[in-house]
């Protein structure tokens, strides 16, 4: 099983240096570091421009605001005289069992200029219609909010697991010292919670990375590859233009910033833990 | 603590049910919007600007959408097969494994159980393309054993790894004792470790089924024929074959493919939501 799982990261990594494409499989000249050089510094749009941008801006972005609004909403939830708990749990949680392709449908659905909800919205309050999903910054935020709107729910329920898991003496404890509020959730709850966070950070940045059938559906990486994320820029390279060598490239690339950014998480909570 | 009660002022209530209801409101109008537009008439779908909520109950949607040869009912009949097939496989394969991690030191034990968890860390995107040419080469391509394998290794994992934390709560005493009263050991495994560990085998059910329910990637790159296509695959190609998307009918479809989730997520949710955070208490 193990082999199994192995299996295709080993032969990705073989691939990313052979000359494969999918209209001749059966011939794989060594290509050296040339897919490599394809990708980073090839056509537009290669890896350094937009993709990397367009991937670190999706990650960043996704991580923040739903591990954020996870966290704050676990943290508002918890509080002893909140009812109604297990309710907003639910709500919350139920959009992150749907499809992401019916998600992203259904968000292009929302920000359709003509037919779609949020104009509806806007001239309800009065307001003008605006061309969601078309230009400037908008794509991107549309899909931060779709892809928040689908996993914020998941972090809370991580979040409320660690918050419930510090026992009620450490609060007690902490408030005969005297710390309350600010004080009290940042040093105490928040360093408590720290391997929930990490396992949080992690899992997050990897389903960003990971994320195409959302982004397909929503904005298929344009308009003029503005959402080109790296998962939408690896199927193109693979499966449009038949560049397989090129993706698993792109795929080994992917490997190294995913398995240096989960190092760089466990370095950064576990050093803190130290002080 | 009836101190606590009294030390939340009330104006940060408010502003705690205030953030908590608005929260609400953006979990639900999405769900709500596309739930209305499922009803709505082809007519009333196409208004400019669009009304909020439908002046009809139009079924017929659902109808069109099951009998178009473009959509129709056999996308949904496999991923009912996919999803059950991976179910099955997955709670088979990773109660056994993570039994084995749970109860028997082995040779590099640690390093198998470590090289599934970070094989969970990495992006299954970057596995597509090794994937294609493996399966072209090995004739899954384009089989439903070879989407249900798929499925299942993705969920085995967390899978393994949830079902050994719940198999180390089952004390060992408790199969020893059966051994003692005849049991063999693999008896003792079925009758008292498994019934025990119910709770983790229900979660992992449910992970599993809406893993494989929701599997998109995969099936679009690894199936040819339309035939073998899940549902969400044909809502793909269903979107693309309009220049003008008929959301009605999309909706229709994305709500009979929610109708399932909605009903495990009810039923299974406490299961749920433990097998996730029991997942990350173990780390």
């Amino acid at each position: 099983m193990a082999g199994l799982q192995v299996y295709p990261t080993l032969a990705g990594i073989w691939y990313a240096f052979h000359d494969i494409h999918l209209a001749r499989l059966h011939q794989t000249p060594f290509a050296g570091l040339r897919n490599f050089g394809h990708v980073l510094a090839g056509p537009f749009p290669n890896l350094l421009r937009p993709v990397a941008v367009v991937t670190a801006v999706w990650v960043v972005g996704s991580v923040v605001l739903q591990v954020g609004i996870g966290l704050g909403l676990a943290l508002l939830l918890q509080q002893r005289w909140v009812r109604g708990r297990q309710l907003f749990r639910s709500l919350y949680l139920f959009p992150w069992v749907i499809a992401g392709i019916v998600v992203g449908y259904s968000w292009r659905f929302i920000f359709d200029p003509t037919v779609g909800l949020l104009n509806a919205l806007l001239g309800v309050m009065g307001l003008a219609p605006r061309p969601w999903l078309v230009s400037g910054p908008l794509p991107m935020s549309a899909l931060l909010i779709a892809a928040t709107w689908r996993n914020a729910g998941y972090s809370l329920v991580l979040q409320m697991g660690g918050l419930q898991s510090i026992p009620d003496e450490v609060y007690e404890a902490a408030r005969i010292d005297g710390a309350t509020g600010w004080r009290l959730l940042g040093h105490v709850v928040l360093p408590l919670v720290k391997p929930f966070l990490l396992i949080n950070l992690i899992t997050t940045t990897v389903e960003a990375l990971n994320t195409f059938d959302l982004v397909l559906a929503l904005t298929r990486g344009g308009p003029l590859y503005r959402t080109e994320t790296v998962a939408l820029y690896m199927y193109h390279q693979a499966f449009q233009w038949g560049f397989l060598g090129d993706a698993a490239a792109v795929s080994v690339v992917v490997y190294a910033v995913g398995a240096l950014l989960t190092f760089g998480y466990v370095r950064l909570l576990h050093e803190r833990e130290a002080f | 603590m009836s101190a606590k009660r009294s030390e939340a002022p009330p104006a940060w209530r408010a502003f705690t049910y205030a953030v908590l209801g608005l929260y609400t409101a953006f979990s639900l109008a999405p769900l709500l919007w596309v739930l209305t537009a499922a009803v709505k008439t082809p007519a009333e779908a196409q208004r400019i600007p669009p009304t909020l909520l439908p002046s009809t109950l139009h079924l017929d949607n659902f109808r069109v959408a099951f009998t178009s040869p473009a959509f129709g009912v056999r996308p949904f009949a496999n991923s009912v097969v996919y999803a059950l097939g991976t179910v099955l496989l997955g709670l088979l394969v990773a109660s056994l494994a993570g039994y084995a991690f749970s109860r028997f030191r082995f040779r590099g034990d640690r390093a198998i159980f470590l090289a599934l968890v970070l094989a969970n860390l990495m992006p299954g995107v970057a596995k597509l393309v090794p994937l294609y040419l493996m399966y072209s080469a090995y004739r899954l391509y384009d089989t439903r054993v070879g989407l249900v394998l798929l499925f299942t290794l993705g969920v085995l994992p967390l899978g393994t790894w949830m079902m050994k934390g719940y198999f180390d709560r089952v004390p060992r005493e408790l199969e020893e004792s059966a051994l003692v009263d005849g049991c063999s050991p693999l008896g003792a495994f079925a009758r008292v470790t498994v019934p025990l560990a119910a709770p983790g085998l229900a979660a992992l059910a449910v992970i599993a089924f809406v893993d494989a329910w929701n599997a998109f990637t995969f099936p679009l790159i690894l199936t040819g024929q339309q035939a073998l296509k899940p549902y969400t695959v044909a809502v793909y190609g269903f979107v693309g074959e309009y220049g003008e998307v008929q959301w009605h009918l999309v909706s229709a479809v994305a709500v009979a493919s929610v109708i399932p989730l909605l009903v495990l997520f009810v039923v299974f949710q406490r299961a749920l939501v433990s097998g996730l955070t029991g997942g990350a208490i173990k780390t």
